[in-house]
Protein backbone atom coordinates (compact mmCIF):
# COMPACT_ATOMS: atom_id res chain seq x y z
CA UNK A 1 0.00 0.00 0.00
CA UNK A 2 3.16 2.06 0.59
CA UNK A 3 4.28 1.91 -2.86
CA UNK A 4 0.96 2.08 -4.31
CA UNK A 5 0.66 5.68 -2.04
CA UNK A 6 3.66 7.00 -3.05
CA UNK A 7 3.21 6.61 -6.42
CA UNK A 8 -0.12 8.16 -6.17
CA UNK A 9 1.60 10.87 -4.45
CA UNK A 10 4.03 11.20 -7.01
CA UNK A 11 1.83 11.57 -10.05
CA UNK A 12 -1.31 12.31 -8.56
CA UNK A 13 -0.96 15.60 -11.00
CA UNK A 14 -0.45 13.67 -14.11
CA UNK A 15 -3.20 10.59 -13.77
CA UNK A 16 -4.98 11.65 -16.98
CA UNK A 17 -1.64 11.81 -18.70
CA UNK A 18 -0.98 9.24 -21.42
CA UNK A 19 1.69 7.54 -18.84
CA UNK A 20 -1.29 6.76 -16.86
CA UNK A 21 -3.15 5.42 -19.43
CA UNK A 22 -1.30 3.31 -20.85
CA UNK A 23 -0.88 0.68 -18.23
CA UNK A 24 -4.93 0.85 -18.46
CA UNK A 25 -5.16 -0.02 -21.84
CA UNK A 26 -2.58 -2.43 -21.79
CA UNK A 27 -4.35 -4.55 -18.57
CA UNK A 28 -7.47 -3.91 -20.48
CA UNK A 29 -6.21 -5.52 -24.00
CA UNK A 30 -5.00 -7.96 -21.69
CA UNK A 31 -8.14 -8.99 -19.98
CA UNK A 32 -9.61 -9.38 -23.71
CA UNK A 33 -7.17 -11.18 -24.87
CA UNK A 34 -7.65 -14.08 -22.23
CA UNK A 35 -11.60 -13.59 -22.49
CA UNK A 36 -11.11 -14.56 -26.52
CA UNK A 37 -8.82 -17.37 -25.65
CA UNK A 38 -11.37 -18.88 -23.09
CA UNK A 39 -14.17 -18.13 -25.75
CA UNK A 40 -12.38 -19.71 -28.33
CA UNK A 41 -10.57 -22.24 -26.77
CA UNK A 42 -12.82 -25.40 -28.65
CA UNK A 43 -11.78 -23.90 -31.98
CA UNK A 44 -7.64 -23.82 -30.85
CA UNK A 45 -8.09 -27.30 -29.84
CA UNK A 46 -9.54 -28.02 -33.41
CA UNK A 47 -6.92 -26.03 -35.22
CA UNK A 48 -3.66 -28.16 -33.45
CA UNK A 49 -6.35 -31.42 -34.44
CA UNK A 50 -5.66 -30.32 -37.97
CA UNK A 51 -2.33 -29.60 -37.73
CA UNK A 52 -1.77 -33.25 -36.01
CA UNK A 53 -4.12 -34.76 -39.37
CA UNK A 54 -1.58 -33.63 -42.00
CA UNK A 55 -3.02 -29.87 -42.82
CA UNK A 56 -0.64 -26.95 -41.76
CA UNK A 57 -2.92 -24.28 -42.48
CA UNK A 58 -3.01 -23.37 -38.85
CA UNK A 59 0.27 -24.47 -37.90
CA UNK A 60 1.64 -20.80 -36.73
CA UNK A 61 -1.12 -19.92 -34.34
CA UNK A 62 1.00 -21.49 -31.14
CA UNK A 63 3.56 -19.43 -32.25
CA UNK A 64 1.83 -16.10 -32.97
CA UNK A 65 -0.76 -15.84 -29.89
CA UNK A 66 2.30 -16.35 -27.36
CA UNK A 67 4.13 -13.47 -28.97
CA UNK A 68 1.41 -11.14 -29.38
CA UNK A 69 0.59 -12.18 -25.47
CA UNK A 70 3.53 -11.74 -24.16
CA UNK A 71 3.81 -8.11 -26.02
CA UNK A 72 0.75 -6.98 -24.52
CA UNK A 73 0.61 -8.68 -21.61
CA UNK A 74 4.22 -8.15 -20.67
CA UNK A 75 4.39 -4.78 -20.98
CA UNK A 76 1.52 -4.64 -19.07
CA UNK A 77 3.01 -7.02 -16.17
CA UNK A 78 5.63 -4.37 -16.33
CA UNK A 79 3.68 -1.28 -15.49
CA UNK A 80 1.72 -3.52 -12.99
CA UNK A 81 4.54 -4.02 -10.90
CA UNK A 82 6.03 -0.27 -11.43
CA UNK A 83 2.36 1.29 -10.10
CA UNK A 84 3.40 -1.35 -6.90
CA UNK A 85 6.24 0.46 -6.32
CA UNK A 86 8.54 -2.15 -7.65
CA UNK A 87 10.97 -0.62 -10.04
CA UNK A 88 14.75 -1.49 -10.71
CA UNK A 89 17.18 0.51 -8.82
CA UNK A 90 19.05 3.05 -10.20
CA UNK A 91 23.20 3.74 -10.33
CA UNK B 1 -0.10 -44.40 -33.76
CA UNK B 2 -0.28 -42.66 -30.14
CA UNK B 3 -3.61 -40.81 -29.90
CA UNK B 4 -3.04 -36.90 -28.47
CA UNK B 5 -5.61 -35.22 -26.79
CA UNK B 6 -5.97 -31.86 -24.92
CA UNK B 7 -6.68 -31.66 -21.41
CA UNK B 8 -9.92 -29.92 -20.15
CA UNK B 9 -9.69 -26.65 -18.45
CA UNK B 10 -11.32 -25.80 -15.17
CA UNK B 11 -11.18 -23.41 -12.78
CA UNK B 12 -8.01 -25.56 -10.51
CA UNK B 13 -6.20 -26.22 -13.45
CA UNK B 14 -5.88 -22.48 -14.62
CA UNK B 15 -5.12 -21.43 -11.66
CA UNK B 16 -2.75 -23.93 -10.35
CA UNK B 17 -1.26 -23.45 -14.27
CA UNK B 18 -1.19 -19.29 -13.13
CA UNK B 19 0.63 -19.77 -9.91
CA UNK B 20 3.11 -22.10 -11.39
CA UNK B 21 3.72 -19.61 -14.06
CA UNK B 22 4.40 -16.43 -11.77
CA UNK B 23 6.70 -18.53 -9.44
CA UNK B 24 8.87 -20.02 -12.41
CA UNK B 25 8.79 -16.99 -14.21
CA UNK B 26 10.26 -15.87 -10.96
CA UNK B 27 12.89 -17.68 -10.96
CA UNK B 28 13.78 -17.48 -14.71
CA UNK B 29 13.51 -14.02 -14.37
CA UNK B 30 16.31 -14.07 -12.00
CA UNK B 31 18.54 -16.72 -12.58
CA UNK B 32 18.72 -17.00 -15.95
CA UNK B 33 16.56 -20.01 -16.28
CA UNK B 34 14.99 -22.88 -14.19
CA UNK B 35 11.64 -22.12 -13.77
CA UNK B 36 10.26 -24.56 -16.60
CA UNK B 37 11.85 -27.82 -14.71
CA UNK B 38 8.77 -28.12 -12.77
CA UNK B 39 6.05 -27.04 -15.61
CA UNK B 40 6.55 -30.48 -17.67
CA UNK B 41 5.83 -32.40 -14.73
CA UNK B 42 3.27 -30.27 -13.64
CA UNK B 43 1.26 -30.63 -17.12
CA UNK B 44 1.73 -34.10 -17.29
CA UNK B 45 0.05 -33.98 -13.47
CA UNK B 46 -2.76 -32.86 -14.60
CA UNK B 47 -3.08 -35.62 -17.22
CA UNK B 48 -1.50 -33.72 -20.01
CA UNK B 49 0.45 -36.58 -22.14
CA UNK B 50 3.89 -36.16 -22.22
CA UNK B 51 5.25 -34.34 -26.02
CA UNK B 52 2.01 -31.99 -25.23
CA UNK B 53 3.42 -30.87 -21.82
CA UNK B 54 6.67 -30.77 -23.20
CA UNK B 55 5.70 -28.74 -26.43
CA UNK B 56 3.51 -26.53 -24.63
CA UNK B 57 6.44 -25.88 -22.00
CA UNK B 58 8.68 -24.90 -24.90
CA UNK B 59 5.95 -22.53 -26.53
CA UNK B 60 5.61 -20.34 -23.42
CA UNK B 61 9.22 -20.47 -22.58
CA UNK B 62 10.57 -18.28 -25.40
CA UNK B 63 7.98 -15.53 -25.71
CA UNK B 64 8.77 -15.16 -21.77
CA UNK B 65 12.50 -15.14 -22.26
CA UNK B 66 12.19 -12.33 -24.87
CA UNK B 67 9.97 -10.53 -22.14
CA UNK B 68 12.91 -11.07 -19.61
CA UNK B 69 15.76 -10.21 -21.62
CA UNK B 70 14.62 -7.26 -23.09
CA UNK B 71 13.68 -5.98 -19.61
CA UNK B 72 17.35 -7.11 -18.52
CA UNK B 73 18.82 -5.42 -21.59
CA UNK B 74 17.45 -2.18 -20.34
CA UNK B 75 19.66 -2.76 -17.35
CA UNK B 76 22.40 -2.60 -19.58
CA UNK B 77 22.70 -7.00 -18.20
CA UNK B 78 22.38 -8.68 -21.80
CA UNK B 79 25.38 -9.66 -24.41
CA UNK B 80 22.92 -10.09 -27.38
CA UNK B 81 25.70 -11.27 -29.58
CA UNK B 82 26.99 -14.51 -27.21
CA UNK B 83 23.25 -15.09 -26.70
CA UNK B 84 22.45 -15.55 -30.35
CA UNK B 85 25.71 -16.99 -31.52
CA UNK B 86 25.03 -19.68 -28.38
CA UNK B 87 21.70 -20.10 -28.75
CA UNK B 88 22.05 -21.26 -32.33
CA UNK B 89 25.01 -23.93 -31.41
CA UNK B 90 21.79 -24.81 -28.70
CA UNK B 91 19.24 -25.24 -31.53
CA UNK B 92 21.63 -28.35 -33.39
CA UNK B 93 22.37 -29.43 -29.17
CA UNK B 94 18.38 -29.69 -29.41
CA UNK B 95 18.23 -32.05 -32.21
CA UNK B 96 21.38 -34.30 -31.18
CA UNK B 97 19.65 -34.64 -27.21
CA UNK B 98 16.35 -35.61 -29.03
CA UNK B 99 18.52 -38.34 -31.08
CA UNK B 100 19.81 -39.51 -27.77
CA UNK B 101 16.21 -39.77 -26.39
CA UNK B 102 14.70 -41.34 -29.04
CA UNK B 103 17.36 -44.33 -29.14
CA UNK B 104 17.30 -44.70 -25.39
CA UNK B 105 13.61 -44.93 -25.36
CA UNK B 106 13.23 -47.81 -28.89
CA UNK B 107 15.84 -49.63 -26.23
CA UNK B 108 14.57 -49.35 -23.06
CA UNK B 109 10.78 -47.58 -23.07
CA UNK B 110 9.56 -44.48 -21.25
CA UNK B 111 11.02 -46.36 -17.70
CA UNK B 112 14.90 -45.66 -19.76
CA UNK B 113 14.44 -42.48 -21.19
CA UNK B 114 13.04 -41.19 -17.28
CA UNK B 115 16.42 -43.01 -15.63
CA UNK B 116 18.34 -41.40 -18.24
CA UNK B 117 16.51 -38.32 -17.85
CA UNK B 118 17.12 -38.32 -13.88
CA UNK B 119 20.69 -39.31 -14.32
CA UNK B 120 21.45 -36.58 -16.15
CA UNK B 121 19.62 -34.38 -13.65
CA UNK B 122 21.58 -35.67 -10.33
CA UNK B 123 25.07 -35.55 -12.06
CA UNK B 124 24.66 -32.56 -13.94
CA UNK B 125 23.46 -30.56 -10.60
CA UNK B 126 25.21 -32.08 -8.30
CA UNK B 127 28.68 -31.15 -10.52
CA UNK B 128 27.24 -27.27 -11.44
CA UNK B 129 25.46 -26.91 -8.33
CA UNK B 130 27.93 -27.78 -6.04
CA UNK B 131 30.52 -25.42 -7.79
CA UNK B 132 27.98 -22.38 -8.08
CA UNK B 133 27.05 -22.58 -4.69
CA UNK B 134 30.28 -22.72 -2.90
CA UNK B 135 31.25 -20.13 -5.58
CA UNK B 136 28.31 -18.10 -4.39
CA UNK B 137 29.44 -18.63 -0.16
CA UNK B 138 33.02 -18.13 -0.68
CA UNK B 139 32.22 -14.30 -2.84
CA UNK B 140 29.71 -13.92 0.00
CA UNK B 141 32.69 -13.83 2.21
CA UNK B 142 35.50 -12.10 0.71
CA UNK B 143 33.76 -10.88 -2.06
CA UNK B 144 36.03 -7.66 -2.48
CA UNK B 145 38.76 -9.98 -3.62
CA UNK B 146 36.92 -12.35 -6.18
CA UNK B 147 33.73 -9.97 -7.63
CA UNK B 148 36.90 -8.63 -10.29
CA UNK B 149 38.47 -11.87 -10.49
CA UNK B 150 38.01 -13.85 -13.88
CA UNK B 151 38.22 -17.95 -13.32
CA UNK B 152 41.12 -19.63 -13.67
CA UNK B 153 39.83 -21.78 -16.41
CA UNK B 154 38.51 -18.45 -18.21
CA UNK B 155 41.79 -17.03 -18.50
CA UNK B 156 43.00 -20.24 -19.93
CA UNK B 157 40.40 -20.42 -22.71
CA UNK B 158 40.89 -16.48 -23.51
CA UNK B 159 44.97 -17.30 -23.96
CA UNK B 160 44.35 -19.74 -26.77
CA UNK B 161 44.22 -17.94 -29.95
CA UNK B 162 42.86 -20.17 -32.79
CA UNK B 163 43.28 -18.42 -36.36
CA UNK B 164 40.07 -18.09 -38.00
CA UNK B 165 37.53 -18.68 -35.03
CA UNK B 166 38.36 -15.96 -33.08
CA UNK B 167 35.18 -13.60 -31.83
CA UNK B 168 34.72 -10.81 -29.28
CA UNK B 169 32.11 -10.57 -27.62
CA UNK B 170 30.98 -7.61 -24.94
CA UNK B 171 30.45 -9.11 -21.62
CA UNK B 172 33.89 -10.86 -21.88
CA UNK B 173 35.30 -6.96 -22.30
CA UNK B 174 35.84 -7.20 -25.35
CA UNK B 175 38.51 -10.31 -24.99
CA UNK B 176 38.81 -12.29 -27.99
CA UNK B 177 37.47 -16.08 -27.46
CA UNK B 178 37.52 -18.70 -29.85
CA UNK B 179 34.15 -19.84 -31.46
CA UNK B 180 35.59 -23.34 -30.33
CA UNK B 181 35.24 -22.86 -27.23
CA UNK B 182 31.47 -21.09 -27.76
CA UNK B 183 30.25 -23.84 -29.81
CA UNK B 184 30.22 -27.12 -27.15
CA UNK B 185 29.06 -24.98 -24.46
CA UNK B 186 25.73 -23.93 -26.69
CA UNK B 187 25.77 -27.37 -28.30
CA UNK B 188 25.40 -29.12 -24.46
CA UNK B 189 22.84 -26.39 -23.26
CA UNK B 190 21.04 -27.49 -26.14
CA UNK B 191 20.82 -31.41 -25.09
CA UNK B 192 20.61 -30.73 -21.42
CA UNK B 193 17.83 -28.05 -22.69
CA UNK B 194 16.24 -31.40 -24.80
CA UNK B 195 16.59 -34.07 -22.20
CA UNK B 196 15.80 -31.97 -18.69
CA UNK B 197 13.75 -28.52 -19.87
CA UNK B 198 15.93 -26.49 -18.64
CA UNK B 199 19.54 -25.74 -20.37
CA UNK B 200 20.43 -23.00 -18.53
CA UNK B 201 21.72 -25.00 -15.51
CA UNK B 202 24.62 -25.39 -17.99
CA UNK B 203 24.80 -22.85 -20.00
CA UNK B 204 24.46 -19.56 -17.36
CA UNK B 205 27.27 -21.27 -15.23
CA UNK B 206 29.69 -22.01 -18.27
CA UNK B 207 29.40 -18.64 -19.46
CA UNK B 208 30.58 -17.64 -15.83
CA UNK B 209 32.92 -20.17 -15.39
CA UNK B 210 35.00 -21.23 -18.73
CA UNK B 211 34.13 -18.20 -20.67
CA UNK B 212 34.31 -15.41 -17.95
CA UNK B 213 31.05 -13.73 -18.21
CA UNK B 214 30.09 -12.29 -15.09
CA UNK B 215 27.00 -14.06 -13.23
CA UNK B 216 24.28 -10.75 -13.31
CA UNK B 217 25.21 -10.79 -17.45
CA UNK B 218 24.93 -14.73 -17.75
CA UNK B 219 22.06 -15.20 -16.57
CA UNK B 220 20.57 -12.31 -18.62
CA UNK B 221 22.40 -13.74 -21.72
CA UNK B 222 20.78 -17.12 -20.95
CA UNK B 223 17.22 -15.85 -22.17
CA UNK B 224 18.32 -14.76 -25.51
CA UNK B 225 19.79 -18.52 -25.47
CA UNK B 226 16.59 -19.90 -24.30
CA UNK B 227 14.46 -17.28 -26.54
CA UNK B 228 16.18 -18.48 -29.94
CA UNK B 229 16.47 -22.09 -28.83
CA UNK B 230 12.77 -22.48 -27.62
CA UNK B 231 11.69 -20.53 -30.78
CA UNK B 232 13.22 -23.45 -32.81
CA UNK B 233 12.18 -26.19 -30.72
CA UNK B 234 8.41 -24.43 -30.20
CA UNK B 235 8.58 -24.22 -33.96
CA UNK B 236 9.03 -28.06 -34.79
CA UNK B 237 6.18 -29.12 -32.67
CA UNK B 238 4.13 -26.24 -33.43
CA UNK B 239 4.53 -28.46 -36.83
CA UNK B 240 3.42 -31.57 -35.58
CA UNK B 241 0.34 -30.25 -33.98
CA UNK B 242 1.87 -30.76 -30.31
CA UNK B 243 1.23 -27.61 -28.97
CA UNK B 244 -1.76 -26.96 -26.34
CA UNK B 245 -1.72 -23.31 -26.86
CA UNK B 246 -4.02 -22.67 -24.27
CA UNK B 247 -1.80 -24.24 -21.55
CA UNK B 248 1.26 -22.17 -22.66
CA UNK B 249 -0.54 -19.15 -22.30
CA UNK B 250 -2.28 -19.27 -19.06
CA UNK B 251 1.38 -20.12 -17.95
CA UNK B 252 2.35 -17.41 -19.55
CA UNK B 253 -0.30 -14.97 -17.94
CA UNK B 254 1.67 -15.69 -14.85
CA UNK B 255 5.29 -16.16 -15.53
CA UNK B 256 4.85 -12.70 -17.44
CA UNK B 257 4.05 -11.58 -13.92
CA UNK B 258 7.00 -13.25 -12.33
CA UNK B 259 9.99 -12.90 -15.13
CA UNK B 260 9.78 -9.06 -14.76
CA UNK B 261 9.72 -9.37 -10.76
CA UNK B 262 13.09 -11.33 -11.09
CA UNK B 263 14.74 -9.17 -13.44
CA UNK B 264 13.78 -6.08 -11.35
CA UNK B 265 15.23 -8.29 -8.27
CA UNK B 266 18.51 -8.46 -9.73
CA UNK B 267 19.13 -4.89 -9.96
CA UNK B 268 19.11 -5.26 -5.95
CA UNK B 269 21.45 -7.65 -5.50
CA UNK B 270 24.76 -8.27 -5.45
CA UNK B 271 26.58 -11.30 -7.46
CA UNK B 272 27.01 -13.92 -4.94
CA UNK B 273 23.40 -13.60 -4.34
CA UNK B 274 22.14 -14.82 -7.66
CA UNK B 275 25.27 -17.43 -7.81
CA UNK B 276 23.81 -18.77 -4.12
CA UNK B 277 20.18 -19.27 -4.74
CA UNK B 278 21.13 -20.51 -8.39
CA UNK B 279 23.29 -23.55 -6.57
CA UNK B 280 20.56 -23.78 -4.21
CA UNK B 281 17.78 -24.75 -6.49
CA UNK B 282 20.10 -26.96 -8.39
CA UNK B 283 20.85 -29.13 -5.38
CA UNK B 284 17.30 -29.15 -4.44
CA UNK B 285 16.10 -30.30 -7.50
CA UNK B 286 18.76 -32.85 -7.94
CA UNK B 287 17.68 -34.27 -4.54
CA UNK B 288 14.13 -34.76 -6.04
CA UNK B 289 15.79 -36.59 -8.62
CA UNK B 290 17.10 -38.77 -6.58
CA UNK B 291 14.43 -39.65 -4.71
CA UNK B 292 13.26 -41.72 -7.99
CA UNK B 293 16.17 -42.84 -9.65
CA UNK B 294 15.48 -46.57 -6.95
CA UNK B 295 11.98 -46.47 -8.90
CA UNK B 296 13.29 -46.56 -12.02
CA UNK B 297 15.79 -49.12 -11.61
CA UNK B 298 13.56 -51.79 -9.72
CA UNK B 299 11.36 -51.29 -12.94
CA UNK B 300 14.18 -51.71 -15.61
CA UNK B 301 14.67 -55.08 -13.45
CA UNK B 302 18.66 -53.69 -12.42
CA UNK B 303 18.01 -53.87 -8.62
CA UNK B 304 15.94 -55.81 -6.30
CA UNK B 305 11.98 -54.38 -6.90
CA UNK B 306 10.53 -52.26 -4.52
CA UNK B 307 6.87 -52.44 -2.84
CA UNK B 308 4.30 -50.58 -4.33
CA UNK B 309 3.71 -48.59 -0.84
CA UNK B 310 8.00 -47.81 -1.41
CA UNK B 311 7.33 -46.43 -4.56
CA UNK B 312 4.51 -44.43 -4.10
CA UNK B 313 6.35 -42.65 -0.93
CA UNK B 314 9.41 -41.86 -3.05
CA UNK B 315 7.04 -40.55 -5.83
CA UNK B 316 5.48 -38.05 -3.63
CA UNK B 317 8.69 -36.89 -1.61
CA UNK B 318 10.09 -36.49 -5.24
CA UNK B 319 7.24 -34.24 -6.63
CA UNK B 320 7.07 -32.57 -2.95
CA UNK B 321 11.16 -31.92 -3.33
CA UNK B 322 10.36 -30.26 -6.46
CA UNK B 323 7.72 -27.99 -5.57
CA UNK B 324 10.13 -27.31 -2.63
CA UNK B 325 12.85 -26.13 -5.43
CA UNK B 326 11.21 -23.32 -6.91
CA UNK B 327 9.12 -22.71 -3.72
CA UNK B 328 12.75 -22.06 -1.65
CA UNK B 329 13.86 -20.15 -5.02
CA UNK B 330 10.89 -17.93 -5.19
CA UNK B 331 11.10 -16.80 -1.17
CA UNK B 332 15.09 -16.26 -1.82
CA UNK B 333 14.51 -14.06 -4.75
CA UNK B 334 11.54 -11.87 -2.91
CA UNK B 335 13.82 -12.03 -0.09
CA UNK B 336 16.92 -10.33 -1.70
CA UNK B 337 14.34 -8.17 -3.40
CA UNK B 338 12.82 -6.21 -0.32
CA UNK B 339 16.07 -6.16 1.60
CA UNK B 340 17.56 -4.57 -1.33
CA UNK B 341 14.66 -2.42 -1.89
CA UNK B 342 14.81 -1.27 1.65
CA UNK B 343 18.47 -0.51 1.91
CA UNK B 344 18.07 1.30 -1.09
CA UNK B 345 15.57 3.57 0.30
CA UNK B 346 17.00 4.08 3.40
CA UNK B 347 20.30 4.84 1.79
CA UNK B 348 18.11 6.94 -0.40
CA UNK B 349 15.90 8.96 1.99
CA UNK B 350 18.77 11.13 3.77
CA UNK B 351 19.22 12.39 0.32
CA UNK B 352 15.61 13.00 -0.58
CA UNK B 353 15.14 14.84 2.76
CA UNK B 354 18.05 16.96 2.18
CA UNK B 355 16.53 18.19 -1.03
CA UNK B 356 13.13 18.56 0.64
CA UNK B 357 14.64 21.07 3.40
CA UNK B 358 16.48 23.20 0.31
Amino acid sequence: MYYLADYYLKHHQTLTSPVSIVPLLLGSFSIVLYALLFYFSEELVQMAETTRRGDKIYFSVPIALPLLFSWVHGSFAGHFWDLLGFKPRRG
Amino acid sequence: METISFIELNTTTVVLLFVIGFIGGMVSGFIGSGGAFVLTPAMMSLGAPAIVAVASNMAHKFPKALVGAIKRAKYGQVDLKLGIVMGLFAEAGVFAGKEIMTGIRERFGDTGTDLYVSLIFVIVLGIVGTIVLRDGLRSRHGEHKTTAAIPRLASWARSIRIPGTMMRFRSLEGAPVSLLFVAPLGIATGMLAATIAVGGFIGVPAMMYILGVPAMMATATELVVAFVMGMGGSLFYAWEGFVDVRLALIILAGSLFGVQLGAIGTTYVREHTIKFVMGMIMLIVLLSRLFKLPVYLSELGWMPALGATTQQVLTTLSYTTLALALIAGAAAILSALFKGMAEHRRRTAPAAQNLAVD
